[in-house]
Order: structure tokens, then C-alpha cells, then sequence
């Protein structure tokens, strides 16, 4: 297919990407609902973890003899979901350790306007790529218009969080509420990015790909992976400082939103990287984080 | 040539439930928003495209008749589509209601 071939390696990493983005989102969106209230959040550990360890001992149980009466791939197919079960447990549990409750939602925000961006990416790429090869722009095969449907969603769902009301005497409440709304709202989304991403068979995928091929796209997807964490990373720091700001000007209640990382250090680190703050792509996060600093400064003064 | 009509039924009955329930659960999310009449079908459209495609497709299905295709896995994907979100939208409804 000749180099038409090579935007494989830009979309497909793109793709997990922006799908592990949203199943972060995900994540933290049900914990930001589930952790408000203290016996919602007792039932929905206890639910993962019997989920999780059912799906464990399902597995383990099978491994001793009925590995060779079961048709190969439906034991692989469970296999995979067992992964699944586990593994949404445990990035589940990972985020409840890491961030507050406040904290899981400026995740929320982030991963999913970061995930809009690559989502973007692949559905600019995948017509780029199929013109030539299908020989059309776009077809409405089930999971192109599930991916976009996908991007509509997490796209009004950004909208709906700006535009929410925001009372002018904009206590902790207005603003606690606008938030829980929105975050209702991306819990509905997700569960429905999962009965619809899962189905399908991988369309341009094509059968068996060759190793060399599979190493370069998992070092692209590395890439990726970095670049969105770098984003991300910044644009959280960026929420937790605005929030604080806003927070600060409401009353003399505690900054309570403290972010997973450790206070300011990456962000020092980074710069020593990049030389001058002010030159080069970064100078926008770079230039801002101080500057809400120094809001926040004033604020919390008077 | 039409197909087994009984199945427009089912069809009819979820779909226009899968609607409802939908409406009303952003009709009361979107009642907050700054221009709201613009936030309902923004936000509505995304979440009912599935079961519009659904309905349209099973009905497709069945008046078409062609005995070698069957509506069944539309009507099934429609009716996990109404149990999902009913139990979402029932389970969310009054955290909506109460968000001020």
C-alpha cells in the first residue's frame, strides 16, 4: 500500500490513546459520583472486588482441565475478559488511592478534553487513509460511527460542563453542583463507550501483522502515551489551580483539592529540560501556571 | 412482502421508550444550563443515536421481509440500550434534581 501505509502508525496509537483517556475518564467520573456519598462508596468497592476476585478464580479454575474440551477461542475470549474485569478494578482502586474526590474530577475534565483531541486525530486520519485504500471517505460501518458518535458525546459533554450555571455568589455549592451534573452525565456516556467499542471485528487491522511492524507501532503508542500524560499532566495542574483560585476567593475554606503529584517538582524538572520557559510550545502551560500562582497569591492576601 | 410484523411491536414500544427516558433525564439536566434550548438537542442527539440507528434499522429489517436477514439483533441491542439507561437514568435522577 505504499506509504499510504504509514499514517497506520499515527491513527492507531492516536485511537488507544484517546480510548484509554476516556476509559480514565470513565473511571473517575463514577468515582467523583459514587465517592460523595460514604455507603455508595463502600457498595461500589465491594462490588469490584467480588467482580474481580469471581473473575480471578474463574480463571484459574479453568486452567486445570477444561482447557482442552473448549473451543480455542472462546477460552481465549474469556481470558480477555477476566483481563478486562481485573484490570478495571484495579485502575479503579488506583485512582480512589491516588486522587481526592475534588482531585478525580479535574481528571475527569482533562482526560476527556485531551481524549476529544486525539479522537479528533483519528477521525481526521482514518479518512485521510481510507480514501485511497477503500477508494471512499467514509462508510457507516459500525465502528467508524460508534468512534464518532464517541467524539459527539465527549463533545457535548464539554460543552455542558461550561455551560453550566454558575450562581454569582459562587460558593462551594453552585459550583460543587455544576460539577456533579456534568460528571452524572459522562458516567452515562462511558458506559455507552463500552457496549459499543467492544463488538466489532478491527476494521483495516487486517489479519496478521508483521512483528517488525507491531514493534514500531508499540513504540509509537509509547510515544503517544508520553505526550498525552505530559498534556494531561499540565492541563490537571492548570484545573487544581484554577479551582483553588476560585476557591480562594469564595471564603477562608481549606484549599482541600490537592493534586496526585508532588507539589510543583515535575514542572521544575521540565523546565530545566526545556531552557527557557518562554520559548517553544511549553511556553504556554509554562507561562500560566505561575500566573494563576501569583492569583491565587493575591486572592488568599485579601 | 412484508416480514413477521408482530416484531414492528417490540420495535415501536422501545424505541419510544428509549426516547422518553432519554428526554426527560437531560430535559431536567439541561434545565441549568445557560442556553438551554440549545443544550437539549446537544446533548440528546449523541445519546439517542444509537437507538434511532437501532429502530431504524429493525423496522428496515421487517418491512423489507427478506427472510435471510433478521431484525433480531437490532431489537436486542435496542433493548439493552432501554435497560442500561433506564437503570442509569433512574439511579442519576435525583443526584440531577438535587445538583444546585
Amino acid at each position: 500500500m505504499g506509504d499510504v501505509q504509514r499514517i497506520f502508525y499515527y491513527h492507531v496509537p492516536s485511537a488507544w490513546t484517546a480510548f484509554l483517556l476516556f476509559f480514565i475518564n470513565f473511571l473517575a467520573s463514577v468515582q467523583y459520583l459514587v465517592r460523595r456519598n460514604p455507603s455508595t462508596d463502600k457498595v461500589a468497592n465491594w462490588i469490584l472486588i467480588t467482580v474481580a476476585s469471581g473473575y480471578l478464580h474463574r480463571k484459574r479454575g479453568h486452567r486445570h482441565g477444561a482447557a482442552l474440551k473448549r473451543p480455542c477461542r472462546k477460552m481465549l475470549s474469556r481470558r480477555r475478559s477476566a483481563t478486562t474485569g481485573v484490570t478495571i478494578a484495579l485502575a479503579y482502586f488506583v485512582i480512589c488511592k491516588f486522587f481526592s474526590v475534588e482531585a478525580v474530577d479535574a481528571l475527569a475534565v482533562t482526560t476527556a478534553e485531551v481524549g476529544v483531541v486525539f479522537c479528533t486525530v483519528v477521525l481526521v486520519t482514518g479518512p485521510l487513509w481510507a480514501r485511497p485504500v477503500w477508494g471512499i471517505w467514509w462508510t457507516w460501518d459500525v465502528r467508524l460511527t460508534s468512534t464518532l458518535v464517541l467524539w459527539l458525546i465527549y463533545v457535548s459533554y464539554l460543552i455542558l460542563r461550561r455551560y453550566s450555571i454558575q450562581r454569582p455568589d459562587a460558593g462551594d455549592g453552585g459550583f460543587a453542583g455544576r460539577v456533579r451534573r456534568a460528571r452524572r452525565a459522562a458516567g452515562v456516556f462511558s458506559i455507552w463507550i463500552f457496549r459499543t467499542q467492544h463488538p466489532q471485528p478491527v476494521v483495516g487491522g487486517g489479519g496478521s501483522i508483521d512483528p517488525r511492524m507491531l514493534h514500531v507501532l508499540l513504540m509509537n503508542w509509547l510515544a503517544f502515551l508520553c505526550f498525552a500524560y505530559l498534556v494531561c499532566w499540565s492541563r490537571y495542574r492548570l484545573e487544581i489551580m484554577k479551582r483553588e483560585s476560585r476557591r480562594g476567593a469564595g471564603a477562608s475554606i481549606p484549599v482541600a483539592a490537592k493534586g496526585a503529584w508532588p507539589d510543583e517538582l515535575p514542572l521544575r524538572r521540565l523546565r530545566r529540560h526545556l531552557g527557557d520557559p518562554h520559548r517553544g510550545i511549553s511556553s504556554l502551560w509554562c507561562a500560566a501556571i505561575p500566573r494563576l500562582k501569583q492569583e491565587v497569591d493575591e486572592l488568599n492576601k485579601k | 412482502m412484508l416480514g413477521p410484523a408482530w416484531q414492528l411491536i417490540p420495535v415501536t414500544v422501545l424505541g419510544t421508550w428509549a426516547i422518553v427516558v432519554n428526554g426527560t433525564f437531560f430535559a431536567a439536566m439541561s434545565l441549568r444550563t445557560r442556553s438551554r434550548e440549545i443544550m437539549l438537542p446537544l446533548l440528546l442527539f449523541p445519546i439517542t443515536i444509537p437507538a434511532l440507528i437501532s429502530t431504524v434499522e429493525a423496522t428496515t429489517v421487517i418491512l423489507v421481509g427478506d427472510p435471510a436477514t433478521s431484525a433480531k439483533f437490532w431489537i436486542v441491542l435496542l433493548a439493552t440500550y432501554d435497560v442500561m439507561f433506564t437503570i442509569a437514568c433512574l439511579a442519576l435522577f435525583e443526584t440531577v434534581l438535587h445538583a444546585e
